[in-house]
């Protein structure tokens, strides 16, 4: 279930325009310092999208509030850049000077911004978002058409349950004809836990395979760290597995 | 009479008093030395928790056991090029540890799930030492008996020769922590060897390693 709820900020940016639908005109520069590692094509687009960005503030452009649904992290940042793209810009100058022993490159444009679409825009992108959730919701439940493999692990100690969190639950056929399984989660713990997995091999029919390999098997659980492990399958006839976590006593 | 009758009453109550005692003092002791025995209980195999020991127990075996097996599963030294299963045989486990192990507390697990694997097949026919079933061997002298059906005994160059053998060790190294704490490591370990070439397909090692009280006897 998705909670659509927080009201993160309203951006109380009100000059001229607004959501009327008013076209406005602004120029503005935008401004980039290459590091190391970047390219000038790179460079010259985040210079570009600065430019693009001020000119949303420039001009007023007052997306009067948004909300951010919860989880989806929708950010002031993510509008602007939204925004950003659907004004139409003409790119007035470009500059590359040193800075130092960094090269800089400066755009400046003028930006056109009519903000009648942009409110839908958002909407879009929410309502994207939220399917991308639910969609991931339903492959943790199992609900979703995907390969459920969420519901096939079970935390048996709820405390632990808060604790602990599965990340990705992987099963493919190796080259021998045997399934495996790959387990990661994250201990959000600062301290150490030795936890303990036990997996269960199930043929095509859903009867039990009896295995010496489904025994409770400890693995370690680093604090604030990413947790997994490994198993393989005990005969070509297995098709489905369940994995069951626990705190070793 | 009356006095006779007081002596009679007397000597009755004192007999329940002293039978009393008795079954007072019984109870006692039965409740004490009951108190001592340890109950009897069946170990539940599919959850333990019961406390660990020094020396080798059903649990370590297990382990050792399910971690070679995943381990070769994992490695792919058991897929036949072209599909089928090979053929295993059981060379020599050495137990080189303090305690008297079958090491067929470990091999036979390992031997059951590579067989259910549907990977391999186990020759009992042939072993390091003396065969595991010697009647392979023994009932093709049968050949030269009047007094069994010729074709019903196992024909010359039936037997399948192993492709593949499993042998190992198991290790155990004492060390002592300190005066009153010592630590016992147990290393299995085992090696597949491609029979035809010589060479290992498959070595794994498993380290199971206990610390406790050095009053504890780790053989």
């Amino acid at each position: 279930m998705i909670k659509i709820s927080v009201v993160l900020f309203s951006m109380l940016l009100f000059f001229y325009g607004s959501a009327t639908g008013a076209t406005t005109e602004v120029i503005t520069t935008g401004k980039y310092v290459m590091g190391d590692l970047d390219t000038k094509t790179k460079a010259r687009k985040f210079a570009l999208l600065d430019a693009k960005k001020m000119a949303m503030e420039k001009a007023g452009t007052y997306l009067r509030s948004f909300s951010e649904v919860d989880g989806l992290h929708l950010t002031r940042d993510e509008v602007l850049s939204l925004a950003a793209g659907t004004m139409s810009v003409e790119i007035l100058e470009e500059m590359w000077e040193m800075q130092g022993q960094n090269p800089v490159v400066t755009i400046t444009i003028k930006a056109k911004i009519d903000t009648s679409g942009l409110e839908k825009e958002i909407e879009a992108l929410i309502a994207h978002r939220s399917k991308v959730k639910i969609f991931n919701e339903r492959e943790k439940t199992g609900d979703g058409p995907d390969k459920r493999a969420y519901s096939k692990v079970t935390i048996i100690d709820s405390f632990l349950d808060n604790e602990i969190s599965i990340t990705h639950v992987k099963g493919l056929i190796n080259t021998g004809g045997l399934m495996e399984v790959q387990l990661t989660g994250v201990n959000n713990t600062s301290s150490y836990k030795r936890l303990e997995y036990k997996i269960e091999w199930f043929d095509n029919n859903g009867f039990l395979i009896d295995t010496v390999m489904s025994r409770w098997t400890d693995f370690p659980a680093y604090g604030n760290s990413e947790f997994g492990f490994r198993a393989v399958a005990p005969k070509a006839a297995a098709a489905d597995f369940r994995i069951r976590i626990r705190e070793e006593d | 009479m009356g006095q006779v009758k007081q002596a009679g009453k007397s000597s009755f109550v004192s007999f329940f008093e002293f039978q009393a005692t008795y079954f007072i003092i019984g109870a006692v002791l039965l409740l004490m030395l009951s108190g001592c025995a340890t109950a009897t209980r069946n170990i539940d195999m599919n959850n333990d928790k019961g406390q660990a020991v020094m020396g080798l127990d059903y649990r370590d075996f297990q382990k050792a056991a399910s971690e070679a097996i995943k381990s070769m599963l994992q490695s792919g030294a058991l897929n036949k090029r072209g599909g089928g299963r090979y053929v295993l045989a059981i060379s020599r486990i050495v137990n080189d540890t303090m305690q008297r192990i079958n090491t067929d507390q470990l091999i036979k697990k390992i031997r059951v799930e590579l067989l259910q694997s549907g990977k391999v097949v186990v020759t009992t026919a042939v072993s390091a030492g003396e065969p595991e079933d010697k009647m392979s061997m023994k009932a093709r002298q049968l050949r030269k008996s009047d007094e069994f059906k010729q074709s019903t005994v196992a024909k010359k160059g039936q037997m399948i020769a192993p492709d593949l053998s499993l042998s190992g060790k198991i290790i155990q190294r004492n060390v002592r922590v300190s005066s009153g704490t010592q630590q016992v490591e147990y290393y299995f370990q085992l090696t597949l060897t491609d029979i035809n070439t010589g060479l290992a397909s498959w070595e794994g090692e498993t380290v199971i390693g206990k610390r406790g009280s050095n009053k504890s006897v780790a053989w």
